[in-house]
């Protein structure tokens, strides 16, 4: 069985996202990690690994250069291989360039190794954008049966995949067929940490590239729609507070009441 | 030619019990807004489940294709979607089946008066940036509201739905529905309607954490609030879910009692009116987003404040 996890490089944390004085994003000096939401996806490749004979994980990721950490640190975990695709030319991508681009590499992926991904797994949504746009327009794309929040996911004896996955006021049992696409919102397992080996593994590898031609080759890429943006505002989300640090919890509760009271939401 | 596209569609989910649900409806309002400034009409989309191998399971593209299909005989400008979970399944495949500009994250959508140009608002980065934008092109639009944003209540008058049949892909034949377990709905207080929520997470340590902070959103006449990790473990359906993939709240009064914190909890509460964080550990990324700080222990800390609250009250 074959696996592919589609995962994001995105900023860290809340801190450090406003620069202050230029009024703009600090990017290049917020720390990264990978999107929570496709770490819950690659969580659930593994665990279909650990459980069966046979799976190989595959990594993709898009990005700059630097968005192989995030793809050095699925290896870690015990992933088999991994490709980035970076390009200036694909720098800067709207939601559709990106869906394409990803489609590509799957479409080249799957040629190269003349087998198609039996399961596709992405992250919901990530925290930076989040407008969970990629994996349903992946699977559209591709032409594959598709489901979204999944929490659990089970390949059966039958050669099928089961899912749980919930909806808006229900839970879900499905079964879909091979090929398919999935995005997770969670998964219930422990947090898997990298082995010394896997570390060593990840550290040696030579993560392979692809860049803008090896996707599209001779096809004109798609043309971004055309926004055009009027304005951008940074908020900074960080309050001005007023920390109580009395050790006496009669105390801290008590002044904690009154500043309730003062402020009449009492 | 073709007439230059002015109509603003909605597209009306149908809940599990066959109704319009509520929170589509309440996207009316500000179609009408656009509409009349495009000189358009407003038209509600509803898909009907028609399909008996995929029914209940709402195969995202078989929704998709019925929505695009209609699109090609009556074009609208713009096609709006509610920030529901199974809407936002359907509305980027419906983007790039018609070759639609879209703008997902939407806090406000409207229109210029002169131009009829319709303007998104969108946020990112957990809510720290909004982007204002306009689609350059005579491209259709596709957007998708948070909850947040719309109207607190659906117009009285009476809305006329145009029906499309599901349309069966080959996708949606390969997905089977075993089973299906309704989220029971229980008396409690929603998170999303109340004006005073107080929230829970690792903290709270699990069942007798949570009794405590029933007891302080009772004194306070609020909801209970959930943190993921909280959830996960069992402590509190998800129904008190508070964040990026829960409900987003913004009540009065924001009281978090052994929450951390996560970028994903903050965009589910940052529209809350005051903060009080209450959290063991003095490096709690919650603490950026606070009015008031208590460091110290909830167990300890609620208590006492439940009886002053009460003094308080009396």
């Amino acid at each position: 069985m074959r696996i592919l996890v589609c995962v994001k490089q995105v900023p860290d944390t809340l801190d450090a996202v406003f620069d202050e004085e230029r009024g703009r994003l600090k990017r290049t000096c917020m720390p990264k990690t990978m999107n929570p939401y496709d770490r819950c996806a690659l969580d659930a490749a593994l665990e279909i690994k650990d459980k069966n004979e046979n799976v190989k994980i595959t990594v993709l990721s898009m990005g700059p250069k630097d968005a192989d950490t995030v793809l050095k640190d699925a290896l870690a975990l015990g992933t088999d291989e991994a490709f980035l695709i970076s390009d200036p030319q694909l720098e800067g991508s709207d939601v559709h360039g990106t869906v394409m681009t990803l489609t590509g590499a799957v479409r080249k992926l799957e040629d190269i190794q003349h087998d198609p991904f039996d399961l596709i797994c992405c992250g919901e949504r990530s925290v930076d954008g989040g407008t969970a746009y990629v994996a349903p327009a992946l699977a559209y794309r591709l032409g594959r049966p598709f489901a979204a929040r999944v929490m659990s996911c089970d390949p059966t004896d039958q050669g099928r995949l089961e899912l749980v996955r919930e909806d808006e006021d229900c839970v879900q049992w499905l079964e879909t067929a091979f090929p398919c696409v999935v995005s997770f919102t969670k998964s219930d397992q422990p947090v898997r940490y990298p082995s010394v080996s896997g570390i060593i593994k990840a550290e040696m590898a030579r993560i392979p590239r692809l860049n803008a031609d090896d996707i599209y080759g001779t096809m004109p890429k798609r043309e971004a729609a055309s926004v055009i943006i009027r304005s951008i505002s940074y908020h900074r989300l960080k309050k001005k507070s007023r920390i109580i640090r009395e050790k006496d919890p009669e105390k801290a509760a008590f002044m904690l009441a009154d500043l309730m009271r003062r402020g009449h939401l009492i | 030619m073709r007439k230059k596209p002015a109509d603003v569609w909605v597209y009306i989910e149908e809940g599990q019990d066959g109704f319009p649900r509520e929170l589509c409806l309440r996207m009316i309002p500000a179609a009408r807004q656009i509409a009349r400034k495009k000189h358009g009409k407003v038209r509600c989309i509803t898909v009907d489940r028609n399909i008996e191998e995929t029914k209940g399971i709402g195969q995202p593209a078989a929704y998709a294709a019925a929505i695009s299909r209609l699109t090609m005989t009556q074009l609208p400008a713009v096609i709006l979607f509610a920030g529901t979970l199974h809407s936002q399944e359907i509305a980027p495949i419906v983007a790039e089946m018609i070759d639609a500009a879209f703008f997902g994250n939407c806090v406000k959508v409207n229109a210029y008066t002169r131009t009829g140009q319709t303007v998104y608002q969108q946020i990112s980065f957990g809510g720290a940036v909004t982007v204002r934008s306009v689609c350059g092109s005579g491209q259709p639009e596709v957007a998708v509201i948070r909850p947040e944003a719309l109207e607190d209540q659906a117009p009285e008058m009476p809305v006329c739905l145009l029906h499309v049949g599901e349309e069966q892909t080959e996708e949606a034949k390969r997905v089977k529905l075993i089973r299906m377990q309704p989220v029971e709905e229980t008396a409690e207080m929603k998170p999303e309607s109340a004006d005073v929520v107080v929230a829970g997470g690792r903290g709270a340590e699990g069942e007798r954490g949570f009794a405590l902070i029933r007891a302080l959103a009772g004194e306070l006449g609020g909801a209970v609030g959930a943190s993921r990790v909280a959830v996960d473990k069992g402590w509190i359906s998800k129904d008190h879910l508070i964040g990026q993939s829960g409900k987003t709240v913004s009540p009065r009064l924001y009281i978090n009692c052994g929450i951390s914190g996560s970028v994903q909890h903050i965009t589910g509460m940052r529209t809350a009116g005051t903060v009080i964080s209450i959290n063991k550990d003095p490096r709690a990324l919650i603490f950026n987003v606070s009015d008031y700080i208590v460091v110290g222990d909830m167990f300890k800390i609620l208590p006492p404040l439940i009886r002053e609250i009460k003094k308080a009250k009396q």
